[in-house]
C-alpha cells in the first residue's frame, strides 16, 4: 500500500487551531475520506470536499491532488478548511433541475441543490447544500457556512443568551 | 418638471428629534426584540406590523412623493419616524422597484403622485435586440455611473450618519419579469413568452445577472443586504403556472444563488405580489437562508389566507400574513382591525414566526387610522401560538 501524503500549510494549521482541531486530525478526515469514498469531488476545479460531524461543530475540508493530473496521487495539498455550528438536522427538499459540478464520489452522481434543516440552540432554520440525490449526503458550501449560517448562530447566541 | 426637495437635505437631521433621546432609545430597544422575535424563536411582546410603508411616509409627514423617490435620505428619516410614530419595525428601509432599468437606457422620471416609471420608447424592439442586451458587472453599477445604486446608497450613508440604529442595507430585486416587461413593452413581452421564450430568457438571465452584481455590491460595502425578490407582473392573473416558472421562478432561483455566492444577503424576502392562487405551491421550492420570509398577496380576490401560508411554508420559512393594501385607504377602522385579527389567528403560531403586513406597498394616501387598527390587533391578537 501506497501511504499518500497530505500537506497543511501554516495557514490551514492556524484556521484549524482556532476551531480546536489538530493537522493531524484534519489529515485522518482525508485519509478516510479517500478510504471510504465519502467526499465530493468537483468535475470542474479537480478538488475534493469532504465533511466530519463533530460534538460542536461540522468541519468541512476542501483539498486537491499535490500533483495535478499525476496518476497515481500521491500526495494530497489541503487547500481550505470551514466549519459550522449549526448541526445537520434532515434533508428538507432538493432541486433536481439545479445540478451541480461537485459530484459523489460514492454514488458517481452529479449533485443537486438540497435545503437542509440546521439546528442550533433551540432554532431550526433552513439552508442551502450540495446533496447527492441518491445516498443524500449533504454539505454546506463555504459561501454560505460563511455567511447565512454563520450569521445565523451569531443572532441566536445573542437573542438568547 | 424641476424638482427641490421641501427641506434641503443639509437641514434634515435637525427637523427631526434625536435618537438620542431616552424615550427614542427606550422604543428601540423593545422594537428590536420584537423585529428579531420571528427569526430566533425568542418570542416576547406581540408580532409585528410592516405596512411596507414608502412615499407614504413622507407624504403623511408634511412631505411629498418625489421626497420620498429623488431625496433618499428625506425618505429613511420619514420611514425612521413613521415606524416609531406607530410602533412598527425598528429600520429605515428605502427601495423602489424598476431598479437598474436606467443602465439599459430606459428613461424614468416621478410624478407628485408616481414612483419611478419609465416613460417613452422600449428599449427592445425586436428579438435582436434582446440578444445585444449587456450583463453589467460591479465595476458598472458603482453610484457614479449608476443611478439606481447612487439613490440606495445614499439611504443607507445617510442612515449611517445620522440614525445608525436604524440602518438597513438592501437590495430590491424587484421583479425581473415586470422589469423585462418594461423593457420590451408589457403586452408584447407576454406574447413573447408563448411566441418568442428564447428572447424572453435573454432579457431576464440580464437582468438577474446585473441584479446579482448589484446585490454583491452593495454588500461589499455594507457587509450585508436584505434581499427583496419578487414576482409580481408574473402572477396567476397573468401567466399559467407553468410560464411563472419559466420566467419568474427559475429566473429569481438563479439571482439568489448567484447573488448569495456574491456575499448579498444573508436575509431573503419573496413577495408574491398580486394572486398567486395557482402558482404558490412551487415557491416553497426557493432557495431558503436561516432568514427567510414569504410574503404572498393574494388568493384570486382575496387576501392570501394565513393558515394556508402557514400549512404550506410555516415548516420552511418565516412568514408575512397579509391585510388588504387596498382597504388601508378607506376611513373603515373596524374592517381592518377584523382582517388583521383573522390573518393572526390564523398565522400566528407558525412554527418559523409570523409577521402581520399588507398584500404589497401601503398606499400613498393610506389612512393613518388603518394603520393604527392593524397595530392595534396585532396587541390584542398577535401573541404567538398560545401564550
Ligand atoms: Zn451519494
Ligand atoms: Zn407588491
Amino acid at each position: 500500500m501506497v501511504m499518500i501524503d497530505v500537506v497543511v500549510s501554516k495557514e490551514v494549521e492556524d484556521a484549524l487551531a482556532q476551531k480546536g482541531i489538530s493537522a493531524d486530525m484534519c489529515k485522518r478526515l482525508v485519509y478516510d475520506a479517500e478510504d471510504k469514498k465519502t467526499k465530493f469531488v468537483n468535475k470542474v476545479t479537480g478538488e475534493n470536499l469532504t465533511k466530519k460531524i463533530m460534538d460542536n461543530l461540522t468541519l468541512y475540508v476542501i483539498y486537491a491532488p499535490a500533483a495535478p493530473g499525476a496518476q497515481p496521487v500521491t500526495a494530497y495539498v489541503i487547500k481550505k478548511v470551514y466549519s459550522h455550528k449549526m448541526r445537520m438536522k434532515n434533508l428538507v427538499y432538493t432541486m433536481p433541475e439545479e445540478v451541480k459540478d461537485w459530484w459523489c464520489v460514492k454514488d458517481n452522481c452529479p449533485t443537486v441543490r438540497g435545503q437542509y434543516d440546521l439546528e442550533y440552540m433551540n432554532v431550526t432554520r433552513m439552508a442551502p447544500t450540495l446533496t447527492c440525490p441518491k445516498c443524500q449526503d449533504s454539505y454546506v458550501e463555504e459561501d454560505i457556512a460563511a455567511k447565512p449560517v454563520a450569521v445565523a448562530e451569531m443572532l441566536f447566541e445573542k437573542k438568547r443568551a | 418638471m424641476s424638482y427641490q426637495p421641501t427641506v434641503p437635505l443639509d437641514k434634515l437631521p435637525s427637523h427631526f428629534i434625536s435618537h438620542d433621546t431616552e424615550s427614542h432609545k427606550k422604543w428601540h430597544t423593545g422594537s428590536v426584540t420584537r423585529f428579531a422575535s420571528p427569526f430566533v424563536d425568542v418570542f416576547k411582546d406581540r408580532i409585528d406590523f410592516d405596512p411596507i410603508v414608502m412615499a407614504h411616509a413622507t407624504t403623511l409627514l408634511g412631505f411629498t412623493n418625489r421626497d420620498f423617490y429623488e431625496s433618499p435620505e428625506i425618505a429613511v428619516h420619514c420611514v425612521a419616524y413613521f415606524n416609531e410614530l406607530f410602533d412598527l419595525l425598528p429600520v429605515a428601509h428605502f427601495f423602489y422597484s424598476n431598479v437598474f432599468l436606467e443602465k439599459y437606457g430606459v428613461k424614468l422620471q416621478t410624478t407628485n403622485t408616481l414612483p419611478w416609471i419609465a416613460v417613452g420608447d422600449r428599449v427592445v424592439k425586436s428579438p435582436e435586440d434582446a440578444d445585444k442586451l449587456p450583463k453589467f458587472e460591479k465595476e458598472d453599477l458603482k453610484p457614479e455611473k449608476c443611478k439606481t445604486t447612487e439613490l440606495h446608497w445614499r439611504a443607507f450613508d445617510y442612515e449611517k450618519a445620522n440614525i445608525p440604529d436604524m440602518m438597513l442595507p438592501m437590495h430590491n430585486v424587484f421583479c425581473l419579469f415586470s422589469m423585462a416587461a418594461e423593457l420590451v413593452g408589457p403586452e408584447k413581452f407576454i406574447i413573447w413568452t408563448r411566441k418568442e421564450p428564447k428572447a424572453c430568457h435573454k432579457v431576464l438571465d440580464s437582468l438577474a445577472y446585473t441584479s446579482a452584481s448589484g446585490a454583491s455590491l452593495t454588500a461589499d460595502k455594507y457587509g450585508f443586504d436584505m434581499m427583496v425578490i419578487g414576482s409580481v407582473l408574473a402572477n396567476s392573473t397573468v401567466l399559467p403556472p407553468k410560464y411563472v416558472k419559466e420566467f419568474s421562478f427559475d429566473h429569481q432561483r438563479d439571482f439568489v444563488r448567484r447573488a448569495l455566492a456574491g456575499g448579498g444577503g444573508p436575509q431573503l424576502w419573496y413577495h408574491l405580489c398580486g394572486d398567486h392562487s395557482r402558482d404558490y405551491t412551487m415557491w416553497k421550492d426557493v432557495i431558503t437562508t436561516p432568514f427567510t420570509v414569504m410574503h404572498i398577496g393574494y388568493y384570486g380576490d382575496d387576501v392570501f389566507p394565513s393558515d394556508l401560508l402557514k400549512k404550506e411554508f410555516g415548516n420552511r420559512m418565516s412568514m408575512l400574513a397579509v391585510i388588504d393594501g387596498k382597504r388601508m385607504i378607506e376611513p373603515n377602522f373596524a374592517w381592518i382591525y377584523e382582517q388583521s385579527k383573522k390573518q393572526l389567528l390564523g398565522g400566528r403560531d407558525a412554527p418559523r414566526g409570523c409577521i402581520l403586513g399588507t398584500t404589497c406597498e401601503t398606499p400613498l394616501i393610506t389612512n393613518p387610522g388603518c394603520t393604527l387598527a392593524a397595530v392595534k390587533a396585532c396587541k390584542d391578537y398577535g401573541t404567538y401560538g398560545t401564550w
